[in-house]
């Protein structure tokens, strides 16, 4: 009974025996379950850190920031991601020998490491040499558990002294090269982490891809710069011919205004009819090149953009027959008839334009036109706006000029409207190649275009369209009206001609010489103002450019004299009647201009206007 | 080897012989037992485990893996029989052990090393190709078993070449005859 009782509880003994030896053993599975599930959260966290990290370099080397700035973000973040003190990048030189420091750091703020900073400036570091040159020289990261005790760390003393320890170190590529390798210091001593490398690593490629990039844009933005730079030296060259050009134009325009004068004033001697004839071909020959000179200035201030818009409301019907009328002389005397279509004008029509860029245009159409017009041709000018846009209040214009001329080419349809570029045909009929480009110009300011195509029935047809505020043209002024010769002061007129170019003090002379006034000459503005002082005149005639004081500064100065004198009207004499020169001579307090070359038309009707003078007789109109 | 695998072989043995014998096994094999499906113990545990059994039962290394695989589909199919479930025969589910149900595996064992399987058409056989270093065609011919039998079929596993007999690889020709 008690063997089997003892048996029974031995059986029970040992079940319990097995039974806690699998509850054991469950447990410690159980245990291992969470052991393993833990560090599967911990690895899965790491990992996320690990991914943010890099999606934030990343996202930070492909912002539009200086490169400089993406290192030293990247430094820092991973300097935060260790919880390490100090990041710093060296540069490779391209012959994947030595470092240099590249300046960028984290961890420098307050100073603390700037021991280890000027060590790592003063230190030199090459391929093997220290934790960068090894890095290098394997092309792998490298993890130094603590550098203060490395005898292949070179600034182990200045890192003992500031406290650093583990240090890691990895490259970065660009293709095969290595163009940095980042360096991080620890306060700690830490043993190496493979995934820690590893991550830095794709950091690495992050980083070379981030430099690739921004150098590239760099040479990108070099190249770029770099034709800039060429291709403002061309236009600075260009602009020094066309300056050039200009200057030459002004400074021959000055003699041939003094050749034109004498002309002029030779015409009015009472001459044989053989010398009128050949005092009426200098006039004719220098008009010419007076008008070439023009047109050279003209391009010179569109293509330097200088040409601007006047703008005024006119009728723009009467504008054209005006200029077709006055065309149609010059038409039938090489036997050509010019004829004039306004049938798709509407009744009306006023634009707020300007009418002196529309005229020249048109003056430049027809005189081309007929250059290329067989006698017995015509031509023919077309005329045709819309109404007013209900939206805008704009007309569309039409102008066409057609000949019956040998029309041109197809190759030249482009060029000819390029400055200096002429057709063989243009070469023939003696043209300088201008006139038409300056038509572009023009054209172009008013914002409307320029073409030329073949004309129905054989010749050219020019045309050019543009858009213009509809307006009501202000009333024209009353044509030829007589000048007023009422208000002088009823005695012989005195007047001063400040003038330093002999020969045109010539042409004054002989220009003013038949009417009754008394003609005082100074050579500069500095004579001019000593003269007025002594006595006074009723007209100051004022060169621009004269030497030891110029016209304007004469003029600001008379101007604030004070006594009678400063009241004297002035009018300039210059060559250069663009409306800013104009603006420029109305701000110093000029009353006037007279342009060089001097109409005597013009001059005597200033004359009869201030007082009682000759009348104007024999004007000389340029052709 | 997963923990898994000594998980399903430690069931298989409790269900036929009783969790005694699965101590003894332990014992004889003079391992601590403490299994977890999430871990990975060394191949060699199993081998211990299997050697064992092949002493205690007298049976050889390939008959106790055989044995082990066939039994062991029945929990399988308990476990997850999401793998089960779109297949209506045996042929089908076998052909989605290398595109399915390993990448599965893989996903639920972080680190879990299956192996890939080469599967060929040889008339009405199917051709299975199977090459792993630790040479467990056996289980992998149970396996088949387990799941035929989970189907309702019939089998017939030819184990043509193996690797234990000098071959370079494993090679099973396997048939399911149609039903009488």
């Amino acid at each position: 009974m008690d063997s089997r009782a003892s048996s029974r509880e031995t059986q029970l003994e040992a079940e319990i025996r097995r039974l806690e030896r699998r509850l054991e053993r469950e447990r410690r599975a159980r245990e291992a379950a969470e052991a393993i599930g833990e560090s599967g959260m911990r690895e899965l966290y790491q990992r996320q850190r690990v991914l943010r990290l890099l999606e934030t370099i990343a996202t930070a080397s492909n912002e539009d920031q200086p490169l400089q700035d993406a290192l030293r973000f990247a430094l820092s973040q991973i300097c935060l991601f260790m919880n390490w003190a100090v990041g710093h990048i060296h540069w490779v030189d391209a012959d994947q020998d030595a470092l240099a420091s590249s300046g960028i750091w984290h961890g420098m703020d307050d100073g603390q490491y700037e021991d280890f900073r000027q060590t790592t400036l003063d230190t030199q570091l090459w391929r093997g040499r220290g934790l960068p040159g090894r890095v290098l020289e394997s092309g792998e990261p490298l993890w130094m558990p603590d550098v203060a005790e490395d005898s292949n760390f070179p600034r182990r003393l200045s890192a003992r002294r500031c406290g650093l320890h583990a240090a890691f170190a990895f490259p970065v590529f660009i293709g095969p090269q290595t163009v940095a390798v980042l360096e991080f210091f620890s306060l700690e001593v830490v043993g190496p982490d493979a995934e820690v490398l590893r991550t830095m690593a794709q950091i690495g490629s992050v980083l070379g891809r981030a430099i690739e990039r921004k150098r590239a844009e760099e040479q990108l933005l070099e190249k770029v710069a770099e034709a800039d730079a060429q291709r403002r030296a061309a236009e600075a060259a260009n602009r020094a011919k066309s300056d050039f050009l200009a200057v030459t134009s002004h400074e021959v325009r000055t003699p041939l205004n003094a050749v034109l004068g004498l002309a002029q004033a030779l015409r009015r001697e009472s001459l044989t009819q053989r010398q009128e004839t050949l005092v009426d071909g200098v006039l004719d020959a220098g008009a010419m090149l007076l008008r070439l000179l023009n047109a050279v200035l003209d391009l010179t201030r569109i293509e330097s953009g200088k040409m601007a818009l006047d703008l005024a409301s006119f009728d723009l019907e009467r504008s054209v027959r005006t200029v077709v009328e006055i065309w149609r002389a010059h038409a039938s005397e090489r036997g050509v008839e010019l004829t004039l279509d306004t049938g798709g004008l509407p009744e009306a029509c006023g634009i707020l334009c300007d009418q002196g860029k529309i005229e020249q245009t048109l003056i430049n159409l027809i005189s081309n036109a007929l250059k290329f017009s067989p006698p017995g041709s015509r031509v023919s000018v077309r005329l045709a706006a819309s109404d007013a846009d209900a939206d805008d209040g704009e007309r569309r214009i039409l102008l066409e000029v057609c000949d019956q001329g040998p029309g041109v080419a197809e190759a030249d349809v482009l060029r000819i409207f390029q400055p200096f570029e002429q057709t063989a045909g243009g070469r023939e009929v003696g043209g300088a190649g201008l006139g038409l480009s300056i038509c572009a110009g023009h054209v172009t300011l008013l914002g409307g275009q320029i073409g030329v195509a073949a004309a129905p029935g054989g010749g050219a047809r020019f045309w050019l369209e543009f858009r213009a505020r509809a307006s009501d043209p202000a009333p024209a002024a009353p044509a030829d009206a007589a000048p007023e010769a009422q208000s002088g002061p009823g005695r012989t007129l005195r007047i001063l001609a400040a003038e330093d170019h002999p020969a045109n003090r010539m042409v004054l002379k002989a220009l003013l010489g038949p009417m009754d006034v008394d003609l005082v000459f100074a050579e500069n503005g500095r004579e001019a103002l000593d003269a007025l002082v002594q006595t006074p005149f009723d007209l100051v005639l004022m060169d621009v450019h004269m030497p030891i004081m110029d016209g304007v500064s004469a003029l600001q100065a008379m101007r604030l004299m004070g006594g009678p004198a400063a009241d004297t009207p002035v009018f300039m004499l210059t060559a250069n009647v663009f409306d800013e020169d104009v603006e420029r001579y109305q701000a110093a307090g000029a009353d006037g201009v007279v342009k060089k070359p001097i109409d005597v038309r013009e001059l005597h009707a200033l004359v009869a206007r201030l007082g009682p003078g000759s009348s104007p007789d024999g004007p000389y109109r340029p052709a | 080897m997963k923990g898994v695998v000594f998980n399903l072989l430690e069931e298989v043995v409790t269900d036929h012989y009783g969790a005694d014998t699965w101590d003894d096994l332990l014992d004889a094999s003079g391992l601590d037992g403490a299994y977890t499906s999430l871990g990975s113990y060394d191949d060699e545990q199993l081998e211990k485990l299997v050697s064992s059994a092949c002493s205690a039962l007298n049976l050889p290394r390939a008959a106790v893996l055989r044995w082990f695989g066939a039994e062991a589909m029945a929990h399988l199919a308990r476990i997850y029989p999401v793998f089960f479930e779109p297949h209506q025969s045996t042929r089908p589910f076998l052909t989605s052990v290398n595109g399915i149900i390993h990448p599965e595996v893989r996903k639920l064992y972080a680190g879990a090393v299956c192996p890939h399987f080469n599967f060929s058409d040889d008339g009405d056989a199917l051709v299975m190709e199977y090459r792993s270093p630790r040479r467990l065609c056996a289980l992998a011919e149970g396996f088949t078993e387990g799941a035929s039998a989970h189907y309702g079929e019939a089998v017939e596993f030819e184990h043509r070449r193996c690797v234990e007999r000098g071959d370079e690889s494993c090679v099973f020709h396997i048939r399911w005859p149609a039903k009488p």
